[in-house]
């Protein structure tokens, strides 16, 4: 179910009020309402949330304490088969893939009870790569399967040989980077003793689905939403007020500014697509189109994700904080994304520069510092590259991970760059917000580019290469100046503040104002034009 | 965070009340304030009534629910010794002014050169098509014509679909449509969309971003002006239309409508006036006359066309002269305002 549908609110409202009646059971009811919830894109695919939650609860079990006996393991090890069993007889579902879940999990299973007979420290190792093998099993086929069985035929054809069997199609299941991110990082927080092991399954199942982040994210620690799925907030008339607000936000975001400037961003990167040119007036417009777009997309998502989230009693992480005045590409990636950013610092950037740093240290005895400006520079770009990787299976989106990579090694490496970002003073401010928001268009157009070579026409249609005559029609600067001025005057309003929520610091009279002009431009909008940009990552 | 931010939620009540109390002020100014209903608002010129309101012994005839007529006022019973015609048709019959449009033009005419006395009612609006033409006869029959004048085209059976479609969405139970229901806010977002997203984005921009309900079967719909596509819906209207007038016992003359193309000159319809003339060659009471053979035989005929669809005031003369003709000889029977005009194919 997205959150554009117009049955979301009815479902949310319902969801609310039900659970704020209900005695006890609640975890029960929020892990039906998430099921409920994934079930409206395909029932099916639910398997894979209770099979990453199945080996996520085992194996942190496993890794902090002794495992559970081979019949707990294999009753919630065979759970996913369960699930398509049951589902089977509502829906079609291929035998194929009854057989191929039921032997993953049979497979899973036989592997954990055989790593539980490890000693402690091996067992911790093992269950550890078994949980993190599960959950990057699951993306590396479900995401990446078509992409490197594609570029496998590719290869085979190009030495003269026809193998199109090789060629998957493997439906990609919505927000499985999303939660499959969140549950590594619970396995990995368990291992580093950040966290404890949750000792409920249901527990963990409903922190991997919990609905109001599951498709888009936030990607949330363990350790502060675990807690929380305890339930043992009482009722607030505060969480209605704060959560509508934030729903208020989100959907003008959503509806407002981001499926409108879609009309022309779609458009424009359609046609090119398509092998169109355009000159340096449209190309522009569709690119401030689609940043608009991609902004109020993605913010927009995160205030009804929180918004629906506060209405359960649940608070979820800050995932921007006005990420368009950053003053440089690291700010940016501090300000855009943030529970992606800092996870990939975590997991991925720290240790790996550490291990690196480790196997450089001058003697056995010193301790390892990340300070080596070459190990940082190469740490940076690995890591902004498995970013962009996990944006998407496609050369464009390493593309943009690694030009995110460089700038950032950029502004570590050119002085200039650093006393720019730094400097206080009213022009360097708007310069160095000018140049990151420009760098980070330039990236934007090699996201939303269906390849490469797509990606490449359009950066040169706007240095100019089409002519530099303003081709684009007056109509389409209007149309994107109504839509677009009302979230820059937004972000104006709070500019001094953490997020566009923090308009709430404003006067009464402002307050009342922006709520006001919010419901009649969202009004004036269609609902559910357009499917959220984060959801097929 | 959020749970920090909680002590805000006071403060955020009163502004939030403020801004939905000036909404419901606003709904209600807009329920008892304008002209018109939502409901004949969300009409899309399907509303049989809209536009038409007796006052006392006259009929006003007004802009309203997407009709554009211009503003008009005749007496409700006929005068002795006046004929009443009525004109239906699209944008190019409504003319740029009630004073420089066909039907003024005709009444002067028909008053100068044969002493008729006649109210000629423009009931044309811009876009319109067969089928809300239909609906506009069958409001127009109630104040008894003497003839109807009806402008066949095919150029605009889209908007015609397309706003059909509209209605039916609007009309429907879906919580979808509960705002656009609304007197206030429903009036706003059909502002933008036709003033801005109709209006503002060049077609081909707004065809691309089509993606609903509604926009999958406009989509689904051929080309805009693909006439294979649109004649035989547009002449399954005209029958019905036909039928009704002729059962009213009014006699109908329907000018085809035709195209100007600049760069070759030529004035073409697509084979529509042959289509409609073999129709109802046989009919009582119908009379056919086609515009591009009204045209075709002048040679300033680019003088004739403001654009490829729209007459000057040159070609609203030719036009309204030769209806002049034609009606001189249906009231008159002969004379000398019946000499030459169109070439009408009548039984």
């Amino acid at each position: 179910m997205s959150f554009a549908t117009w049955y979301f609110p009815f479902f949310l409202v319902a969801i609310s009020t039900v659970f704020w009646l209900l005695p006890r059971r609640r975890l029960a009811f929020i892990v039906l309402a998430s099921l409920v919830f994934y079930s409206f894109w395909d029932v099916r695919f639910c398997s894979l949330l209770i099979g990453a939650a199945a080996s996520d609860y085992l194996c942190t079990r496993g890794i902090e304490e002794a495992p559970p006996p081979p019949a707990t393991v294999l009753a919630i090890g065979m759970f996913p088969t369960a699930w398509l069993l049951v589902i089977a007889q509502f829906k079609e579902v291929a035998g194929f893939h009854v057989a191929a879940t039921a032997l993953a999990c049979l497979a899973f299973c036989l592997l954990f009870i055989a790593g539980s007979r490890l000693k402690e420290e091996n067992r911790r190792r093992f269950l550890l790569y078994l949980a993190v093998g599960v959950n990057l099993g699951i993306l590396v086929f479900f995401k990446y399967a078509n992409w490197f069985s594609a570029g496998l035929l590719d290869m085979l054809q190009r030495i003269g040989i026809s193998a199109d069997w090789v060629l998957l199609d493997v439906l990609l299941p919505v927000g499985i980077s999303f939660h499959t991110f969140q549950s590594i990082a619970y396995v990995v927080d368990v291992f580093d003793k950040r966290c404890k092991a949750e000792r409920d399954f249901w527990r963990v199942l409903c922190m991997i689905m919990f609905f109001p982040q599951l498709v888009a994210g936030p990607i949330e620690r363990a350790a502060a939403l675990l807690p929380q799925l305890r339930f043992e907030r009482q009722f607030d008339w505060r969480f209605v007020v704060w959560g509508l607000h934030l729903l208020l936000l989100g959907y003008f975001l959503k509806v407002f500014v981001a499926d409108n400037c879609a009309v022309i961003a779609d458009y424009f990167f359609k046609r090119i697509h398509l092998g169109e040119s355009f000159g340096v007036g449209w190309s522009l417009a569709a690119t401030g189109a689609y940043a608009a777009q991609i902004y109020g997309d993605f913010v927009g998502y995160s205030y009804i994700a929180r918004g629906s989230a506060i209405l359960l009693g649940i608070e979820l992480t800050r995932n921007f904080e006005l990420p368009l005045l950053a003053r440089s590409p690291g700010e940016f990636w501090r300000r855009w994304h943030i529970s992606l950013s800092t996870w990939i610092r975590d997991y991925v950037f720290l240790p790996l520069s550490l291990s690196i740093s480790y196997h450089n240290r001058s003697s056995p005895s010193s301790r390892p510092a990340v300070n080596d400006l070459a190990i940082v520079s190469s740490c940076l770009i690995v890591t902004m590259l498995l970013a962009g990787l996990w944006h998407g299976a496609d050369w464009h989106f390493i593309a943009f991970g690694g030009f995110h990579g460089v700038l950032q090694v950029l502004w570590l490496v050119v002085p200039g760059a650093k006393v720019l970002s730094s400097s206080a003073g009213f022009l360097p401010r708007i310069a160095s917000r000018m140049l990151t928001f420009v760098l980070v268009c330039i990236a934007w157009i090699l996201f939303r580019s269906d390849s490469l070579n797509d990606a490449a026409r359009v950066l040169a249609s706007v240095a100019g290469a089409n002519g530099t005559g303003a081709d684009v029609p007056s109509g389409v600067v209007s149309w994107l100046a109504v839509h677009a001025v009302p979230l820059v005057l937004l972000i104006a309003l709070v500019r001094n503040e953490k997020e566009e929520a923090d308009v709430v610091r404003r006067s009464r009279a402002t307050l009342a104002i922006a709520y006001f002009l919010m419901i009649i431009l969202l009004a004036s909008s269609e609902a559910g034009r357009a499917q959220f940009i984060y959801f097929q990552f | 965070m959020d749970l920090d931010r909680l002590d805000y939620a006071p403060k955020i009540v009163v502004p939030a009340i403020i801004a939905v109390v000036a909404l419901a002020i606003l709904e209600f100014w807009a329920y008892f304030g304008f002209h018109e209903s939502s409901a004949e608002r969300n009409a899309f010129g399907y509303s049989r009534d809209a536009s038409f309101s007796v006052e006392g012994s006259f009929v006003a005839i007004t802009t309203a629910s997407s009709r554009r007529f211009w503003t008009q006022r005749y007496p409700q019973a006929k005068l002795p010794g006046w004929k009443r015609i009525m004109v239906i048709g699209d944008s190019a019959a409504r003319g740029p002014s009630l004073d420089g449009s066909v039907t003024e033009t005709l009444r002067r005419q028909l008053s100068e050169r044969c002493a008729m006395r006649t109210e000629v009612w423009n009931l044309s609006s811009p876009g319109y098509g067969s089928r809300r033409k239909h609906v506009v006869i069958d409001k127009a029959l109630e104040f008894h014509p003497d003839l109807i004048i009806y402008h066949a085209g095919i150029t605009t059976e889209y908007e015609d679909s397309r706003e059909w479609e509209r209605y039916m969405e609007y009309h429907s139970w879906h919580p979808r449509h509960w705002v656009d229901q609304l007197p206030f806010l429903g009036r706003v977002k059909l502002s933008k969309l036709e003033r801005l997203y109709w209006q503002w984005l060049p077609e081909d921009v707004r065809a691309a971003s089509l993606e609903g309900p509604l926009a999958m079967k406009i989509g689904a719909i051929a080309s805009k002006t693909d006439s294979r596509y649109w004649m035989p819906k547009m002449l399954s209207n005209l029958d019905r239309t036909v039928e009704e007038v002729r059962e009213a016992g009014v006699p109908i003359l329907i000018l085809v409508k035709a195209s100007f193309d600049p760069a070759s000159g030529r004035v073409t319809d697509a084979g529509l006036d042959k289509a409609i003339a073999e129709r109802y060659a046989s009919r009582p009471g119908v009379m056919v006359a086609s515009n591009r053979e009204l045209f075709s035989s002048r040679p300033d005929v680019s003088a004739l066309f403001r654009d490829t669809s729209h007459w000057t005031s040159a070609g609203t003369n030719v036009v309204a002269q030769a209806l002049g003709n034609s009606v001189g000889r249906l009231f008159n029977g002969g004379g000398s305002c019946s000499q030459g005009g169109i070439r009408t194919a009548r039984r």
